[in-house]
Formats: structure tokens, C-alpha cells, sequence
């Protein structure tokens, strides 16, 4: 059955599918503030025991061996996946129940307006963006539900913090206006489920804003969302790579972590596919995993990163981690700067300027 | 607009990773699997124990009405309608959080390592 809304969320399709997900959110919880402390903890003494106090700078093979005569981190590794692995299940299993008329109202709103939605019936999803990214099943492109599932299934991920899509809120806000004042046409890139491209229209009412991404289902869905909230948005199935877009033709563009769910070789395309669509002064605000070399992190983290990349499907975000991305920004002749800083402090925050 | 059929458009492999064979983190398997079940054991006591907070209030709200009202109720649909007020919502949350943190607890302590153990 279809049990309405909470505000922005929709709700699961039976109390049952509730409960057991806010289990699963809280029993996320758990594993970030009470499992990954002891872990970290337990992991950082072994390794300094066993590699000595050069061992956050280790193989990362040695570490894993070390790090792995732990007990916390085997029972941590373990319920990692296994909570990421009922979330999906079950969230996936409830909407469901209702896919029949979840599919018509996506329909349906095409229909209604006020948003529209841009779809080439010729356009081909990239192999690379075809991965289960953080277990999701079919991904972000192949599955019809993937929409609504994404948006419950990130209930979990925030831990009921963004229910609201206050994190979008703050991202949007953070927005960099061009110097002259001017933003009449704004894009949101990699906008999956739309979050932020309707608070974009909120908080530039006159501006024409689009949001693009590569899954069908997260801009059906987005679009649908938009048409129930009387947004006039636009949203477009397409490539950050290759946008189809006009050149010189945003005054700004956002993006919240997308390019660590890129391959390095579509980043070095999607840099400068953005430099050519944005209007000289043009700015490009981005919210994204930090850049650093793996070596310089504590051997826990190392451990972490790796862990993340290979157990909750995230192919590209250990290389982006590791990429030369300032470097890439530069030499595609954007000016680059610090952004506002948010309240995830895990996350860089920059501001792209195309010179004037 | 562009119509998709959810089983028609399934690509094949779709769900591997949550439907497939899993991944073990444990020397011994079982153990991998024993963890899963009491994960989903817990989820399915905090789902009866959430059910029955959530009956109480539907059913304290129901003695409330007159006799004609309750004999029109329907339980079922009260239940899967209810919205908790604030703090209702606060109980269900500590009770989850007690709860999780009573069953798993013991899996944070600190504990030495088993460097004997053959590991990857």
C-alpha cells in the first residue's frame, strides 16, 4: 500500500519495512560511533606493534594482514556489509509492493508539468556507470524502482540527518555566484534524485535550472518529485562528459560528490566539458571526497578506503582519492579557489572560476 | 516520455551484489553467516517490539471513541497509517538504539589479536 509522505520522504509500504529499516539505520549508527573507533583504535596499535612506527606507511597488504588479526575488525568489516546488504534488500522489496503505480505516477507527471524531462531515446548508459555502486541494485541506471529505492536507501546512509534533504540544503546554499551578479541558468551535475537542483530553483526563482545525470530512473523520479512540489526544473538523462549543452551557456554549475564515482580518464573529460558550457566568469561550486596520497593517511584509513572500495562497490573513488584533480582543474585554465566549508568535514569544498 | 518495464528492462546480474554469493570476512564462513542471522533475528524482534508500541497508542487512542466508532475500526489500517507524534518517535528511537547496543555491544570491546590466525 501506498502510505503517503513524511515531508519530503516517502514512506516504506508497510509499518513492518519501516521498523526493520530503522533498525538498520540504527544499527548503522552503531557501526560508525561505537564499531569504528574500537577498530580504528585496536587496528592503529597493532599496526604500530606489529610494522613498527613506520607502519601507516606499510604495503597496504601488510596492514591488512595486521589489521585483520583483530577481532573488532573482522565483526566490523562484517557488519558493514551486512547492514548495506539488508538496507537495499528490504527497501528494494518494499517500494516493490507498490511498482505498478510508483511506475504510473512517474508517467503521469510527464503529463502534468510544471518540470520537464529530457530523455534521447538513443542515448546508450556507459559501461562504467553500470556498477552496483554501494550495492544498490541495478545501480543507479538499470533499475525502474532506482529512484524512489535511492531515496529511502540514503535515509539509511545519512541516518535520518538529511530526511528533509537538509545536507542538500546547506550544499545549495554554498553555491558561488558569479562576481557579476548574474545566474540566470544554473546546472546541476550528477543530479541524481534532483535534491538539489529544485532547492536551486528556490533559491534562484528566475533562473533556469537543469539537472543532468546518466540513471534513467533517478531523473524520472526527480522529475516526478518536481512536478508534486510545482518546481518548474528541468532534468536530462546525459553524460557529465558530454552534456550535449551549448557552449558558454550556464552562469553556474553544481556538483555534490559525483567524480568519485567516475573512472580518472571520464574525470579528465568532465573538467573540461565544464569549462566549455560555463560562460566566461561562469563558476563551478563542488562538494567531493578529498585528494590526497594514500600513503599519508593513519594505516586504518588506508584500510578503510580499501575495504569501502571493494566491499560496498565503489570502483573509482580509491583512484579518485588519490588523483591529481587540483592539477587537472588548473590545467583545464579554470581559477580555483577554497569553497565554504560544511559540516561534513570529510569533504573538500571548491569554487571554479572560468575566467572572465 | 520513455516507459520502462521493471522485468523486461532488468539487465542480467541485476542485485549480484546483495542477491549473490556475499563475501566472507571470517576464516570460517559460518561465523560470517552466524553474524547475519543474528543481524536479521534482531531486526525481526525490534520490527514485532516497534509493532506493538505503535499498537498500544492505536489502540489507547480506539478506547477513547465511542462504541459505535469502535466497532468501525479498522485495526490493520490504523496501525499501517499511524504517524507517531514526537514523542512516541523519541521512545522508538532510544528503545532501538538500547536495544542495538545491548545485543552488539560486546562486539566493540577491545581484544587482543590472534596473530596465530591464518589471515589474508
Amino acid at each position: 500500500m501506498n502510505r503517503g509522505q513524511e515531508g519530503l520522504l516517502p514512506r516504506t509500504t508497510t509499518l513492518a519495512d519501516e521498523s526493520y529499516l530503522d533498525f538498520v539505520e540504527s544499527f548503522r549508527r552503531f557501526n560508525f560511533s561505537t564499531m569504528y573507533p574500537s577498530f580504528f583504535e585496536a587496528g592503529s596499535e597493532v599496526v604500530s606493534r606489529e610494522l613498527g612506527p613506520e607502519g601507516d606507511r606499510a604495503p597496504l597488504e601488510d596492514i591488512q594482514r595486521v589489521i585483520n588479526t583483530v577481532p573488532v575488525a573482522r565483526s566490523w568489516q562484517r557488519m558493514m556489509r551486512s547492514h548495506q546488504e539488508m538496507m537495499w534488500r528490504r527497501t528494494r522489496a518494499s517500494f516493490e509492493r507498490d511498482e505498478a503505480d510508483h511506475l504510473k505516477s512517474l508517467d503521469d507527471a510527464a503529463a502534468r508539468g510544471p518540470a520537464t524531462l529530457h530523455v534521447d531515446p538513443d542515448f546508450v548508459v556507459p559501461e562504467y556507470a553500470r556498477r552496483e555502486i554501494h550495492l544498490q541494485p541495478g545501480g543507479y541506471t538499470d533499475d525502474p524502482l532506482g529512484g524512489i529505492v535511492f531515496h529511502y536507501g540514503t535515509k539509511c546512509f545519512y541516518q535520518g540527518y538529511n530526511d528533509q534533504d537538509q545536507h542538500h540544503q546547506e550544499f545549495t546554499d554554498a553555491l558561488k555566484v558569479p562576481a557579476d551578479g548574474i545566474c540566470a541558468r544554473i546546472l546541476d551535475v550528477g543530479c541524481s534524485i534532483g535534491q538539489c537542483t529544485r532547492q536551486l530553483k528556490t533559491r534562484f526563482p528566475d533562473a533556469e535550472v537543469w539537472g543532468l545525470d546518466v540513471g534513467l530512473p533517478l531523473v524520472r523520479y526527480a522529475h516526478k518529485i518536481a512536478c508534486d512540489q510545482d518546481v518548474a526544473v528541468h532534468y536530462k538523462q546525459g553524460l557529465a562528459e558530454a552534456t550535449g549543452f551549448e557552449d558558454d551557456s550556464f552562469d553556474a554549475v553544481l556538483s555534490y560528490i559525483l567524480f568519485h564515482e567516475l573512472p580518472v580518464e571520464i574525470i579528465e573529460q568532465v573538467i573540461p566539458e565544464m569549462f566549455r558550457i560555463l560562460r566566461p566568469g561562469g563558476t563551478f561550486t563542488i562538494f567531493e571526497f578529498p585528494n590526497m596520497p594514500s600513503d599519508n593517511l593513519p594505516a586504518a584509513q588506508r584500510f578503510l578506503i580499501d575495504y569501502d572500495s571493494r566491499n560496498n562497490c565503489e570502483p573509482y573513488s580509491q583512484a579518485f582519492v588519490e588523483f591529481d584533480f587540483h592539477g587537472l582543474i588548473e590545467r583545464s585554465g579554470f581559477q580555483l579557489e577554497p569553497g565554504q566549508p560544511c559540516s561534513n568535514d570529510f569533504l573538500q569544498s571548491l569554487v571554479l572560476t572560468k575566467p572572465a | 516520455m520513455v516507459a520502462m518495464n521493471s522485468k523486461d528492462a532488468l539487465p542480467e546480474g541485476f542485485g549480484h551484489e546483495i542477491y549473490g554469493p556475499g563475501k566472507q570476512f571470517f576464516d570460517n564462513a559460518v561465523l560470517d553467516n552466524i553474524m547475519d542471522a543474528m543481524l536479521e533475528l534482531t531486526a525481526a524482534l525490534w520490527t514485532v517490539q516497534d509493532r506493538n508500541l505503535v499498537l498500544e497508542q492505536v489502540l489507547q487512542e480506539a478506547l477513547q471513541q465511542d462504541a459505535q466508532a469502535r466497532a468501525d475500526f479498522d485495526l490493520q489500517a490504523r496501525i499501517e497509517d499511524f504517524r507517531p507524534d514526537e514523542a512516541l518517535q523519541a521512545r522508538r528511537l532510544a528503545a532501538r538504539e538500547e536495544l542495538v547496543k545491548t545485543v552488539f555491544g560486546g562486539f566493540a570491546r577491545k581484544s587482543e589479536p590472534q596473530l596465530k590466525t591464518n589471515d589474508r
